[in-house]
């Protein structure tokens, strides 16, 4: 069993990792990244399509792309990295790798958190049927094409209308492969705008609303599904029950963070996550999170942001400069989902950034944050909806107790 | 007579946009500001995407792009042309492994 050393242990080394790395080598500390696979970049590596960077770089790139720019800046900055490496334990001041090399215990003072997420698969939406071959999540498929070179079905059915299942419409039709319709259980779709308009609208494949899959046919590989129609409470209609003849079946039925290796941390109901103040630090003191395992984000751009943010917070922690003071509770309120942060203190100065997502569709909305009866906050929002993450930040003079967070029409 | 509706994706307002076109004139509502007028129109009569796909070098895929926007209308046949081009080392970032496919204006330049 080897020992080692480092001001902070940075787990997973995608675009959240890198970016927190970065910043906390340029504070003159010592970062090391753990990261599972061979090569740095996360999700992004298999991510050819564009629509990153228009934010951080100004340019729009492909996931790759601004993968590329960022472990460049990883490796220029000197940032220790272990590839191919698991976490088994953490605490804020010891984590745990196993590699080839064997056991290493990683003394450390703080502990970034940016494992990502992994998809749901059939069974956590309750999927019934025969159990074939064929039945995929999204990110699987899009793996297989994009890093194997492997395009495993010509005809698929894909469930689900958020945007890695959009983006997986256009790549199997890129590559020869024809997806009958894309099925959504909700009355509106999930993904970015664009992506309706570039993905299905540009190849004219089909989206069905209130649809969805009811039963998987076939053994050992699918022959098709039945799909529904399904009521307000997304139970399926009986008699709209019909047979599509398929050779896949692709899920992008939702993202899970991949979060169980902390499990000592207070947990948010409303995002599966960490509850975080407004350092994006976890109940447990020195353990801080950023990027898709704090809460799935649409833009890679936000994730960036936010680990920088976590990273410049990290290393103030580590120097004694982060004062933690008195606490207050941020709350959703009408119409928003959720928030990050879920609390911020009530030292002086500077400002907070609240994300967070709507409950549905908005046109014309007003964003309003309250402290008890008085609004303290109000700003109008124009169109929003469930599947773009939004932001507001509020000057700290303005924030002086527990606040509901609302969006109105 | 050509007819479209679609969401506008120059700005994040999203608005549902309604183009017609009768005899060469264009009329577009639903855009609350002259960008979306623009847009409207070019997606109506001449719609163009940046695309990206793989190009595969020896058994391993590459991801590659074209560097400007390509006619909706052409876009499988510059899938078909990069997956033909032959390539005799292994291509690095950036590189571009083909100027002006198929006249349209646009390289492919590799990603990854």
């Amino acid at each position: 069993m080897k020992k080692s050393k480092f001001d902070v242990v940075i787990i997973g080394g995608g675009p959240a990792g890198m970016a927190a790395a970065i910043e906390i080598k340029k504070n003159g500390l010592k970062p090391v990244i753990i990261e599972r696979e061979s090569r740095l970049g996360g999700i992004l590596k298999q991510c050819i399509h564009s629509g990153f960077g228009t934010h951080y770089f100004g340019e729009e790139l492909t996931g790759t792309e601004y993968a590329y720019n960022f472990v460049k800046m990883t490796r220029e900055a000197g940032v220790d990295v272990l590839l191919e490496s698991f976490v088994i334990s953490v605490s804020a001041n010891l984590v745990v790798v196993k590699n080839k090399q064997g056991i290493i215990n990683i003394e450390c003072k703080a502990v970034v958190l940016a494992m990502g997420c992994r998809e749901r698969t059939g069974g956590a939406i309750g999927l019934t049927g025969e159990r074939p071959s064929g039945v995929w999540t999204a990110g699987q498929v899009q793996k297989w094409i994009n890093i194997y070179g492997v395009v495993p079905c010509k005809k698929p059915v894909i469930l689900g209308s958020g945007d890695i299942g959009l983006i997986m419409a256009r790549r199997l039709t890129l590559e020869g492969s024809k997806p009958s319709m894309v099925l959504e259980i909700q009355k509106t779709t999930a993904g970015l705008k664009r992506n309706i308009v570039q993905c299905l609208d540009d190849y004219n494949i089909p989206l069905y609303l209130e649809t969805t899959v009811v039963e998987v046919v076939g053994y050992p590989t699918i022959k098709g599904v039945y799909i529904a129609k399904v009521d307000e409470n997304k139970k399926p209609i009986e008699n709209t029950k019909k047979f599509i003849s398929c050779d896949g079946l692709v899920l992008s039925v939702g993202l899970i963070p991949d979060r169980e290796l902390v499990s000592g941390a207070e947990i948010n109901k409303l995002t599966n996550s960490f509850v975080v103040n407004e350092f994006r630090e976890t109940s447990i003191k020195n353990i801080f999170a950023c990027g898709n395992v704090l809460h799935v984000h649409d833009l890679v751009d936000f994730v960036t942001e936010e680990s920088i943010l976590v990273g410049q917070n990290v290393s103030k922690s580590i120097l004694g400069q982060l004062t933690r003071g008195k606490k207050y509770n941020v709350l959703p309120g009408d119409g928003i989902r959720y928030t990050v942060p879920n609390s911020y203190f009530s030292s002086s100065g500077g400002e907070v950034k609240f994300l967070f997502r709507v409950t549905r569709e908005f046109k014309d909305s007003k964003l309003v944050v309250r402290q008890g009866d008085n609004v303290i906050y109000e700003r109008p929002f124009g169109n929003c909806n469930a599947g773009q993450m939004e932001y507001v930040t509020i000057s700290k003079k303005l924030l002086k107790g527990d606040i509901v967070i609302s969006m109105e029409d | 007579m050509k007819k479209k509706n679609f969401y506008c994706t120059v700005c994040p307002r999203s608005c549902i946009l309604s183009a017609t076109e009768i005899k060469g004139v264009v009329t577009v509502t639903g855009n609350k500001c002259p960008r979306g007028r623009d847009y409207a129109e070019k997606e109506l009569l001449g719609p163009e995407r940046n695309v990206s796909t793989l190009f595969i070098y020896k058994g391993e895929p590459i991801p590659v792009k074209t560097t400007k926007p390509i006619p909706v209308a052409q876009i499988m046949a510059v899938i078909k042309a990069i997956n033909s081009l032959n390539i005799d080392r292994k291509p690095y970032f950036h590189q571009v492994i083909c100027k002006n496919i198929l006249n349209t204006g646009a390289d492919i330049i590799v990603c990854g």
